[in-house]
């Protein structure tokens, strides 16, 4: 009885606690969509009205016709799915390569790349986009997609961890029956690597989302900007449209809830079942 | 086979692992423009067809068509020039602008404000030349202003000002009548401005005497309070910030901020998130606040009648300084297409521009005084002090000094922030004691940084 009760009084504290922990995190969120409704006097009131009395949805038609977003969107949707692409393609055969082949200075030459990430990208801002700028590609998308076709040290770390926990034993078998290793990746391990692959795909869509800078500092014309560039231009030390940011801000939000959403089961499941039995 | 997919992937984990740092397979399209950053003949590119200029702004997206429309109706009376405008945001314009310097590939024409970096640098081309050659009026503008805006060290012009903007006082009538306080007058003290404020704190109602000591710049950078007391941030060639921090003057000032924010008549932070007329000030909660003429349009919208005035002065001072700023056209010292991009600058620079970005809405306010007679804007009650305050003495902003002040500037807010604002429950310091030493510090540094060039 008393163990019950105390079970109970823990599963409501811990609840409480999670309740309240979201709450905390979802506060911003409803803010930007009161904002994203109001006037830009209404804005300012305090103590501030949660729910404006005349919600304003035409700030979101405003938004969205005064910048052209459906470039916006294209643009980084392009971007996206290039990418994505190159991430998932290089990392996975630079940690197979990492993980399952035994050359001499590999573990030299794996410690070396993941030396690169204590490097900021501050320091090789410059050099890089003095680099970019003599292969002449600058003002096109060269500079942000190529990379990811060279893998990203933190992936291949990742995933080559990943692919040190499944047992050689799977490859020895796709082996006897005949396969090649490109086989072997392909057929044998990647659809075991689908959690850690759901991870790659999820980060780098947010990474590029959100990336500002680089987007920022290697495209001129306007015509190829991204969300990040278009929604920061609502923001001036002049004149902010702090209501219109909010609704641009909503609804670009969007697409990274429901991608968050629909790998939300690899996420957080995922690394469980490992294809072999016992 | 299986040696072979080995050496593959070997040599995809080198490729890897430089993390694409060899990677010039792809430059096939022809890459014969060798237009690298040699080319130092000022005046010699004549378009032979059409000039095509990279035109970079930072301005807000509600300014974007205006721009559009300036440069077709440019573009049309210029049939041999053609803009290719990109809007960048404010936030990292700079760093984009300096990483393109630096690969020599800055566009022709930029717009701006905080150029000492890219001025220091030598990045700005001096226009001097194209000034004699047109023999361009440049007393049209407004002045000293523009020149202690736009001139170098050197004496030489490196920009023309698109617009003007004073600092002022805008402050709310209708909470002024409510709370039966007289509206202030242009020759009002620092002490009248403290009573005024008192007397309309009530944050019962949400409503707060100013929020003018929200931030260093709203209180001191951005206005002339110190200038009109003797004293000042730094001196004339920002070299030199010691004598200046720790003045008596500045401490005085920071005392004065202090007290008020102590009696709670300067809004608190929580209220907050931007002070000026782009914050709680429009939704008039705020009686008195700092006033930029590109928050005019703001106040014009709001919902209660506005004043605006002189920033008041310390009791017995018979200075009379005024805090103008200028966004302003620059062009690339290493552009090939000089003359091209003079005449766009001229053009969005000239008085039939100024007119137009006042019947649009009020884009900006033309940088010269005849354009504001002609289209009689003193008959404005607002506007009409800003063009007082236009024609009175003025200096530099501080930050438009020297480039240091960006390296430095940064100490200053903080001692400000532990003095008048302190966070966190901290309690307030004693400026007489703080700004002594903030300013040995902010000067090491200065002398640090001027060594270094």
């Amino acid at each position: 009885m008393t163990f019950r009760i105390r079970k109970f009084a823990g599963l409501t504290v811990s609840h409480l606690v999670l309740a309240a922990l979201s709450l905390a995190c979802i506060i911003p969120f409803l803010w930007m969509i009161s904002t994203s409704l109001k006037t830009k006097a209404a804005m300012w009131e305090f103590p501030p009205k949660w729910i404006p009395k005349n919600p304003l949805w035409h700030n979101y038609h405003d938004a969205f016709t005064l910048a052209p977003f459906g470039t916006y969107i294209t643009n980084t949707l392009t971007l996206e799915i290039l990418t994505i692409a190159g991430q998932v393609i290089s990392c996975t055969l630079i940690a197979y390569g990492f993980s399952r082949f035994r050359f001499r200075g590999r573990d030299t030459l794996f410690f070396l790349m993941l030396a690169t990430m204590l490097i900021p990208e501050q320091v090789t801002m410059i050099p890089t986009f003095l680099f970019y700028s003599k292969l002449e590609w600058i003002d096109t998308y060269l500079p942000l997609v190529v990379p990811a076709f060279f893998g990203n040290a933190f992936y291949v770390f990742l995933m080559r961890q990943f692919l040190l926990t499944i047992p050689k034993d799977l490859d020895e078998a796709a082996k006897i029956d005949g396969a090649n290793e490109f086989q072997i990746l392909w057929k044998v391990l990647v659809p075991i690597l689908r959690p850690s692959l759901t991870i790659i795909v999820v980060y780098t869509f947010t990474g590029v989302y959100n990336d500002f800078l680089s987007p920022l500092i290697y495209l001129n014309s306007p015509e190829k900007f991204t969300l990040a560039i278009g929604l920061a231009n609502f923001v001036s030390s002049r004149s902010t449209e702090w209501n219109l940011l909010m609704a641009a801000s909503t609804v670009i939000l969007l697409p990274l809830l429901v991608i968050y959403y629909m790998a939300q089961k690899n996420l957080i499941g995922g690394i469980a079942s490992l294809g072999i039995k016992g | 086979m299986k040696k072979w997919a080995g050496i593959t992937l070997a040599a995809a984990l080198t490729v890897g692992a430089l993390s694409g740092c060899g990677s010039d397979n792809n430059s096939g399209n022809t890459a014969s423009g060798n237009n690298a950053s040699g080319g130092n003949n000022a005046t010699s590119s004549k378009p032979d067809k059409v000039t095509t200029i990279d035109f970079w702004q930072l301005d807000g997206t509600g300014t974007q068509d205006f721009y559009v429309t300036l440069i077709k109706q440019f573009e049309e009376a210029h049939p041999d020039i053609k803009v290719k405008m990109a809007n960048i945001p404010e936030d990292g314009f700079f760093e984009k602008l300096n990483a393109s310097f630096a690969a020599g590939k800055g566009p022709d024409m930029w717009g701006g404000w905080y150029s000492t970096d890219e001025f220091e640098r030598g990045y700005i081309a001096p226009l001097d030349e194209f000034i004699a050659r047109d023999n361009y009026d440049m007393s049209k503008y407004f002045q000293p202003a523009t020149a202690l805006r736009l001139q170098g060290a050197d004496g030489h012009y490196y920009g023309l000002p698109r617009d003007m903007s004073n600092a002022v006082i805008y402050y709310n009538k209708d909470l002024f009548d409510k709370y039966g306080v007289p509206y202030p007058s242009p020759d009002w003290t620092l002490d009248d401005f403290h009573d005024a404020a008192k007397k309309l704190t009530h944050p019962d109602e949400g409503v707060y005497g100013t929020d003018l000591f929200a931030s260093d710049f709203n209180a001191i950078t951005g206005n002339p309070i110190i200038w009109n007391m003797g004293g000042d941030v730094a001196s004339d060639d920002g070299k030199k910030v010691k004598g200046f921090v720790d003045s008596p003057q500045m401490i005085k000032l920071f005392q004065y901020a202090q007290t008020l924010s102590k009696e709670g008549v300067n809004a608190p932070s929580s209220v907050m998130q931007t002070a000026g007329d782009q914050g709680p000030f429009s939704a008039g909660k705020i009686g008195m606040s700092l006033g930029f003429l590109w928050g005019y349009n703001d106040v014009k919208k709001a919902t209660f009648k506005a004043g605006a005035v002189a920033f008041p002065k310390d009791a017995g001072s018979d200075l009379n300084f005024a805090w103008t700023e200028e966004v302003s056209w620059y062009m690339n010292n290493k552009s090939e297409k000089k003359d091209a991009t003079w005449e766009f600058m001229k053009y969005l620079s000239s008085p039939e521009v100024g007119k137009q970005a006042i019947d649009t809405k009020f884009m900006w306010g033309p940088p010269m005084p005849s354009v504001w007679e002609e289209k009689g804007l003193e008959q404005d009650e607002l506007l009409k002090v800003f063009l007082e305050q236009a024609k009175l003495k003025t200096k530099a902003p501080s930050y438009d000094r020297n480039r240091t002040w960006n390296e430095v500037g940064g100490m200053f807010s903080q001692a400000y922030t532990d003095i008048v604002n302190p966070v966190d429950g901290k309690s307030y310091k004693d400026p007489a004691e703080v700004l002594p030493k903030v300013a040995d510090e902010m000067q090491a540094k200065i002398d640090e940084l001027l060594a270094q060039q």
